[in-house]
C-alpha cells in the first residue's frame, strides 16, 4: 500500500484516526523513561525521517540503517533534551543531517539501489499501472537526488521530512531568508528536470548550486 | 497529521496556486510531485530491529552532563567549511605549545606536570580524524597508551588509591567508553573490518593485563574494564547479526527481559 503521503508524524492513533498520544506527549514521557514512549517518538518519526535521508544517502538500505543510528543517539540524550516537540523534531533532524554528512565521508562509491522495490509487492491486478508508477516515482528521485547538497538537503527537509521553513532554518542554522531562497533554487531545478511545461529543457546555470 | 488537516492543507495549496505569480504554479506542483514521491515508511522487520536497539541503549548506563540540544550543537556544514575549520582549531592548538613543550609531553605520565599537555596533543588528533572508525582507531591506541601508563607507574612504585593510577585507570576507562559509544552507534552499520581489529587489540590487552594482572596489583580493574568492552563488542556483532537483514529474512531480535 502505498503510504498516505499527507502525513507527517502519525502518532498513535485511536480506533476513529484522532490521534491519542501527540508527540509533545510522547516526548515528556521519553524525558522521563518511559520505554513505551520512545517506541511511540519513534513511530512517530521514523517514516518522515527514513523519507529524508533516503534523499541524502546514495543507498536505501543506509538510510535505512541511519534511522537506526539516529534514535540511538535520540534516546542516548533524550532525558537532557531540553525544549519543545518542535525544539525536539528539529534536534532529531540535525542528528540526521549531521549522520548523513558523515556517511557521505565514509563510504565509497557504490551503485545506487532503485529505492521502490524494497516497498514493493507486485499487483496482480494491475501491474502495468504499478510499474508506471514506480518509474515515475524513481524519476522523482532521480531528480531528487540529482540535485545540489544544499538544495537537496532543503527539499528532503521541507517535502519528504515535512518541516517549515523555519524549522528547516533552525536545522541548518541558517537565516529564513537563505532557506527561502535555497527552496526556490531547488524546486526551480526540479520542476526543470520534471519536466514542467513552463520552462525549456536544459540546466537554467542561474540556478546551480 | 489526520485526513481533515490534509485536504485542508492541499485546499490551502490551490488557492496558493491560483493566487500565486504565474511563475509560481509550476514549482508548487514540483514541489507536491516531489512530496507524494518521497513518502516511504521503515518496513516492518527494520523497525523491529530498531526498536529492540532503542530498547537496548535505554537500559545503558547514563553518561554524559549538561543540557542537549539545537544550541549545543554545531550546524552542519559542507565538507570544504568544516576541513578549514578543523585544520584552524588544530592550528591554534598547537602554536600556543612551545615545541620543546610537545615533545617533552610525550613521556609524562599521570601526575606529572607536563601530562595535561600531553592529553591536549592527543585530544587536537580528534580534530583531523571526523569519521567515526578513525575515531574508534584513535581510542584504541590511546586506550593502550594509558595501560602503558599504569605499568609505568606501577614499575615506579605507586599504588592503586593513589591519584596517578587512579587517574590512568579513569582514563584507560574513558577510552573504551568513547569507543562503545561509537560501537553502539554502529550496531546497524559501520565497518566489518574495522570491528575485527578492534576486537582483536582488545582480545591482546586482556591477554597482556591477565598475564600480568595475577600477580600485579592495581591491574584487576583494568583487565575487568578490558573484557567488558570485549563483552560489549560481542553483544554489538551478536546484535548486527541478529538483525534481520535487509530483507533476507530472520528473526526479529530480543527484546530482552
Amino acid at each position: 500500500m502505498t503510504p498516505d503521503p499527507g502525513r507527517r508524524e502519525a502518532v498513535r492513533a485511536g480506533t476513529l484516526g484522532v490521534p491519542v498520544v501527540t508527540l509533545e506527549e510522547a516526548l515528556e514521557r521519553a524525558r522521563a523513561g518511559d520505554g513505551d514512549a520512545l517506541a511511540d517518538v519513534y513511530r512517530a518519526l521514523s517514516g518522515p525521517l527514513l523519507s529524508y535521508l533516503a534523499t541524502q544517502v546514495r543507498r536505501r538500505e543506509d538510510a535505512e540503517d541511519l534511522v537506526g543510528e539516529v534514535f540511538v543517539a535520540v534516546v542516548r540524550d533524550v532525558a537532557r533534551f531540553e525544549g519543545d516537540a518542535t525544539g525536539f523534531r528539529a534536534w532529531v533532524y540535525r542528528i540526521a543531517t549531521n549522520r548523513a554528512i558523515d556517511h557521505a565521508r565514509r563510504v565509497s562509491r557504490r551503485p545506487e539501489a532503485p529505492l521502490a522495490e524494497a516497498d514493493e509487492r507486485p499487483d496482480p491486478a494491475d501491474p502495468e499501472e504499478q510499474a508506471i508508477a514506480r518509474a515515475e516515482r524513481e524519476r522523482v528521485w532521480r531528480a531528487v537526488r540529482g540535485l545540489p547538497e544544499q538544495q537537496r538537503r532543503v527539499i528532503g527537509l521541507r517535502l519528504a521530512a515535512g518541516l517549515t521553513s523555519a524549522e528547516i532554518a533552525a536545522v541548518l542554522g541558517k537565516g529564513l531568508g537563505a532557506v527561502k531562497a535555497i527552496q526556490h533554487r531547488a524546486l526551480r531545478n526540479l520542476a526543470r528536470s520534471l519536466g514542467a511545461s513552463s520552462y525549456p529543457r536544459g540546466p537554467d546555470p542561474r540556478f546551480t548550486g | 497529521m489526520g485526513r481533515h488537516e490534509r485536504d485542508a492543507l492541499d485546499a490551502g495549496i490551490d488557492r496558493l496556486v491560483e493566487g500565486s505569480p504565474p511563475d509560481a504554479a509550476p514549482l508548487i506542483g514540483a514541489a507536491r510531485v516531489a512530496r507524494d514521491a518521497l513518502a516511504i515508511e521503515v518496513p516492518e522487520r527494520t523497525a523491529e530491529r530498531h526498536l529492540a536497539a532503542i530498547a537496548d541503549e535505554a537500559r545503558a548506563p547514563r553518561r554524559g552532563a549538561g543540557p542537549v540540544g539545537l544550541s549545543a550543537m554545531r550546524p552542519p556544514t559542507t565538507r570544504r567549511a568544516r576541513a578549514f575549520a578543523l585544520s584552524l582549531a588544530a592550528a591554534i592548538a598547537v602554536t600556543l605549545m612551545s615545541a620543546s613543550a610537545v615533545v617533552a609531553s610525550t613521556e609524562a605520565l599521570p601526575g606529572d606536570l607536563l601530562y595535561p599537555a600531553k592529553r591536549a596533543v592527543e585530544r587536537v588528533n580528534f580534530a583531523f580524524h571526523p569519521s567515526q572508525s578513525s575515531r574508534a582507531r584513535l581510542h584504541m591506541e590511546f586506550a593502550e597508551r594509558r595501560l602503558g601508563e599504569l605499568e609505568e607507574l606501577i614499575a615506579r612504585g605507586d599504588l592503586p588509591g593513589e591519584p596517578p593510577i587512579e587517574q590512568a585507570l579513569a582514563a584507560y576507562d574513558a577510552q573504551l567508553s568513547g569507543i562503545e559509544g561509537i560501537l553502539r552507534a554502529w550496531v546497524f552499520s559501520g565497518n566489518e573490518e574495522l570491528l575485527d581489529r578492534i576486537e582483536q587489540r582488545l582480545a591482546r590487552q586482556v591477554e597482556a593485563l591477565e598475564r600480568v594482572g595475577a600477580t600485579t596489583r592495581g591491574l584487576e580493574r583494568a583487565l575487568e574494564r578490558a573484557v567488558k568492552a570485549r563483552s560489549n563488542l560481542e553483544e554489538v556483532r551478536a546484535n548486527r547479526g541478529r538483525g534481520v537483514g535487509r530483507g533476507n529474512g530472520g528473526n526479529a531480535p530480543s527484546r530482552g527481559p
